[in-house]
């Protein structure tokens, strides 16, 4: 602690014998899939990208079982909320149904009982205060690992995209152009951000996720392959969520393996 | 005083309605829909309106009629927690028209006129919204009932319990096509309507925005995916 008080200088917080043995205790009262890394998780990487008249999810299809076993590669992990927005998590399974079903329920019983979909700003508020039930899970060694949730939306006033980015313990942001989580996305933020002005389009859009979905699947085991298992992707704009059909990932799957260079030698 | 608390704990419903309707009886409110506008006027010795922040893109408007200045203030400091707390857990750009009636009528209904509250009151309100293509009004009863605004004479008389005034007022509007008059012409018209009575008024008026185009909204899709997980 001396030492580490020399290095950061003395802005560095002590922490007393007492305080670090109440920590430790406190990790050893956590549930069993957070601390024995055995639960049912969807290591993932899930992310949305913005186009000028809308916005694009994607999601891989690969749940885990513990650390290296795979459960399914058949998982949908884009949620559509409300008409027009969409949720995507990684994490483990119990957080991320709690959050999508809280989402659900509280966006289906406002329309229902004022007539009017929560706004935007309200579901990410909401959601925020849904994460903040979870603060504790921040304990665990990658935020990735609890349940973290991108909130994708067409925010009908006025007329425009929007991507809100989250932290395990609730804290929120909207993001310009990108956001996702999972242990893929560090691979690909760059592979996006590298072609953020080549994208005007629907299908601008679609192409780089497809993209970047293939290089996610190729760097990190926790994620499905688009080779042999296509991702989900929908897309939000005016006219709400919709969900973009097999044969168009499909496609764009192909064109891009068969393109001189680039991908082509994944084929 | 503790006497007359009592006395008034006591008072029935039906007792309750009856004062209710004869302190009313000397105010007056009208709402009158137009071509893309709404005027609104009331007779009131301390008008509460209340808008909402027009950033949002809805403008709500809250109007008062009766009532004693503390009633009034009380309504507005309740209004004021609900979009407190709706801010907390959503956003204020969710404070709507429907929610904000939810909670009036309730409010009106629970401190004013059940059989629990000590005297009954003669507040009566009007709630507007002007969203970016949608104009909706409601009024509250001092019983809590609310009432869309949305009858085909584009008329809504509140308060005046007088039938020859009224007959008076309903006068004014015959042989006139509401939906086709400007806002302009119709806060004249609203204006020598108010001569009619004496006491202050106050009075309001809403456009509308022309509408821009936009696809149906659509239903949400069941919990895409749940299912396939």
């Amino acid at each position: 602690m001396e030492l580490a008080r020399e290095f950061f200088g003395s802005n560095f917080p002590i922490i007393g014998k007492e305080r670090l043995d109440n920590i430790i205790s406190g990790l050893k009262n956590l549930p069993d899939t957070l601390t024995q890394g055995t639960g049912i998780r969807s290591n993932t990487t899930v992310f949305a990208i913005k186009y000028e008249n809308g916005v694009v999810v994607a999601g891989d299809r690969r749940m885990a079982d513990g650390w290296y076993g795979i459960m399914s590669d058949s998982v949908v992990k884009v949620h559509q909320i409300s008409n027009f927005s969409a949720i995507a998590c990684a994490g483990y399974c119990n957080v991320i149904s709690f959050l999508e079903e809280n989402m659900t329920s509280i966006c289906m019983a406002f329309q229902e009982r004022y007539g009017r979909e929560l706004s935007i700003d309200g579901q990410a508020n909401y959601l925020k205060s849904l994460l903040e039930g979870w603060w504790f899970t921040f304990l665990a060694y990658r935020y990735w690992d609890i349940g973290v949730p991108v909130l994708a939306a067409f925010d009908q006033i006025p007329d425009r995209p929007r991507i809100f980015s989250f932290d395990a313990d609730g804290f929120y942001f909207e993001s310009e152009f990108t956001a996702g989580t999972g242990c893929g996305w560090n691979s690909v933020k760059n592979v996006i951000a590298d072609r953020r002005c080549e994208v005007k389009t629907n299908d601008d859009a679609i192409e780089l996720a497809v993209r970047a979905m293939i290089h996610s699947g190729i760097s990190s085991h926790g994620v499905s392959d688009v080779r042999t298992v296509l991702p989900k992707v929908a897309t939000i704009d005016v006219e709400g969520f919709k969900w973009i059909s097999e044969e168009i990932i499909a496609g764009k799957r192909d064109k891009l393996f068969s393109e001189n260079g680039g991908l082509s030698w994944l084929k | 005083m503790a006497e007359v608390s009592e006395l008034r704990l006591k008072l029935s419903s039906e007792a309750k309605r009856t004062l209710t309707n004869s302190l009313l009886s000397d105010r007056f409110g009208i709402v009158v829909a137009g071509k893309r506008c709404i005027v609104a006027a009331i007779k009131s010795d301390s008008l509460f309106a209340r808008d909402s922040d027009p950033n949002s893109g809805v403008l709500l408007t809250v109007l008062g009629l009766a009532g004693s200045e503390t009633q009034k203030r009380e309504c507005e400091a309740e209004l004021n927690h609900l979009e407190s707390a709706l801010k907390s857990t959503f956003s204020a750009r969710d404070l709507n028209l429907f929610l904000v009636q939810d909670f009036l009528c309730c409010y009106l209904e629970q401190n004013f006129y059940s059989s629990k509250s000590e005297k009954p009151l003669a507040l009566e309100l009007i709630l507007v919204e002007v969203a970016v293509n949608e104009l909706l009004v409601s009024t509250i009863k001092f019983d809590g009932e609310a009432q869309p605004f949305g009858d085909k004479s584009g008329i809504r008389i509140i308060g005046c319990t007088d039938p020859e005034k009224r007959k008076k007022v309903q006068e004014c509007f015959e042989g006139k096509n509401l939906g086709e008059m400007p806002v302009k012409e119709l806060e004249v018209l609203v204006q020598h309507i108010t001569t009619f009575f004496e006491g202050t008024f106050g009075m309001r008026s809403w456009n509308l925005k022309k509408k821009s185009a936009r696809a149906p909204k659509k239903t949400p899709e069941k919990i895409a995916g749940h299912d396939e997980k």
